[in-house]
């Protein structure tokens, strides 16, 4: 299997299946835009990627691999949070730091699977919570004023529950 | 040594009372606006401009009860100017809670495509870019198109065809979820909902216009209250001081003539001549058996000025609707609310 070497931000150097690197459709695009064959030794720099976050991505693309391409979006659908893997569950128990880097990575990468879950699971660890929780959970700085977040409050009481 | 401070108190003893004319007219002048004719004429000309209900409350503050030595009973009106306070107040809330982390707008973007209408706004409370983000017309065109559903009662204006605009693209899409939304339609449903809105809650609104019509043989009147509040976050050109253009008032994404408004309806037997309460603020309100013990009574007192600080001053406008078959508090976003669009699909409908 032919091998590509990716560089992460911080100058670690990845070695990785060609295939598995073309998960990403960033990267897949750039090899064919810039015609590089299989055999050449190019390192290609992810200069928004950290090695940390770049191990996760890879371990993540390693296990999805085989997967069928993901569906298109269809915006005119409601977008389901509760059908996450259990093997992603997992891979995505890690400190809400992290999760937001990938999320991050997987839109630069441009990783539909990887930014889908990351997301879903994001968006239910926000689900029910009051906003204060919120940003205590991923460490938010709260850039309101009190008297600002009272509006935000008040202009959305059309949501809240009753 | 005495301070200056109090060399120049003691000078000033020489001195007769100070009239509010010599001072007003005094060439020494210090921390004071300069008294020009030219000032005056252009705060007269921009209070002209402006209609009744966009000019601020004269009595924009609150009416303290001081009681006097012989026990006399006289309201001052200080104004509440929360900017004013003291310094260390203003300080802490600036910088509530400084740590933390910022995230850039493409993650709240990303995220909020997952987001469900109730929990919107808990996602714009998070933090200023994620708010950014809700108050963008792609966020509220994309929340629309997710939970878009075809049903029967959607009227016309909140159909897909007619929301491409961006202005007032907000309200539209929030009226519409509460015809489309499972969770909110239910929520209006529920009778737990009905018996928590009590037109108590209405105590304080200012009534900005009211009107009545007949329908099936009862009397409707209708009561909009807003209650006052105060635009501090920039939802667009809203809080500039600079006058929009008409291009910048077109995007308004939150434009909502209807923002902090209320309607109570109020279904009653007979037809009610109701005296004159518009731009008056609503004091008290009391809902009792009527004589029947069969419909309810509901009493409004009305006032503006020191009376609306003042329950029990005669000079209180008093509304009494009697019998009462029935009354709703409809909030602005909820289905019934009679707006300029749907009244008409209102009064079909019933």
């Amino acid at each position: 299997m032919p091998n590509i070497k990716l560089q992460s931000s911080d100058g670690e150097t990845f070695e990785v299946d060609v295939e598995i690197a073309k998960c990403s459709v960033t990267i897949k695009t750039m090899l064919e835009d810039l015609g590089m064959d299989d055999e050449e030794e190019e390192v290609v720099p992810l200069p928004n990627v950290n090695s940390a976050i770049l191990r996760k991505v890879i371990h993540w693309a390693t296990y999805h691999k085989d997967d069928p391409p993901p569906p298109e979006d269809d915006e005119n659908k409601e977008k389901r949070t509760d059908d996450i893997s259990s093997w992603d569950a997992d891979f995505l128990k890690v400190d809400q730091g992290t999760l937001f880097e990938l999320i991050l990575a997987a839109n630069y990468l441009d990783i539909k699977g990887l930014l889908d879950v990351t997301c879903k699971t994001v968006a239910n660890m926000i689900k029910g919570k009051a906003p204060e929780e919120i940003r205590k959970t991923f460490n938010i700085k709260n850039d309101f004023t009190a008297s600002e977040e009272e509006q935000v409050r008040k202009e959305n009481e059309w949501c809240e529950e009753k | 040594m005495p301070n200056k401070k109090s060399v120049k108190h003691r000078s000033l003893k020489t001195f007769g009372d100070i009239t509010l004319n010599d001072f007003a007219n005094s060439a020494v002048s210090k921390n004071r606006p300069k008294k020009s004719s030219e000032s005056v004429t252009k705060v007269l000309k921009h209070f002209q401009e402006k209609s009744w209900d966009e000019k601020p409350d004269e009595f924009d503050g609150q009416f303290i009860e001081e009681e006097d030595e012989e026990g006399n009973i006289t309201y001052v009106l200080r104004k509440v100017e929360p900017r004013r306070r003291k310094k260390t107040v203003s300080n802490s809330e600036e910088v509530k809670e400084v740590s933390g982390k910022d995230y850039p707008i493409d993650i709240w973007f990303l995220l909020s495509e997952y987001i469900r209408p109730e929990d919107v706004g808990r996602f714009a409370g998070i933090c200023k870019t994620s708010f950014e983000v809700v108050c963008t017309a792609k966020f509220w065109f994309r929340l629309y198109k997710r939970y878009y559903t075809s049903v029967s009662t959607l009227p016309e204006q909140l159909q897909p065809e007619c929301l491409v605009r961006k202005y007032g693209l907000r309200p539209s899409v929030i009226r519409a979820l509460y015809h489309m939304y499972p969770l909110f339609v239910n929520q209006i449903k529920s009778p737990q909902l009905t018996a928590e809105q009590h037109p108590d809650i209405l105590k304080r609104r200012l009534c900005e216009c009211l009107w009545h019509q007949k329908h099936k043989g009862h009397w409707l009147f209708y009561f909009k209250m807003r209650e006052k509040r105060d635009n501090l976050l920039n939802h667009s050109y809203r809080i500039n001081t600079k006058k929009p253009d008409l291009l910048e008032i077109l995007d308004d994404v939150s434009a909502n003539v209807d923002e902090n408004c209320c309607i109570l309806q109020v279904t009653c037997k007979d037809f009610i001549a109701i005296p004159p309460v518009l731009g008056q603020v609503l004091i008290s309100v009391s809902v009792t058996l009527s004589n029947g013990m069969r419909y309810n009574r509901l009493q409004l007192d009305f006032g503006s000025g020191i009376s609306a600080y003042r329950p029990s001053d005669s000079n209180c406008t008093s509304i009494i609707l009697d019998p009462v078959v029935n009354y709703k508090v409809l909030d602005w976003w909820h289905p019934q609310y009679p707006y300029s669009q749907n009244i008409q699909n209102l009064l079909n409908s019933d």
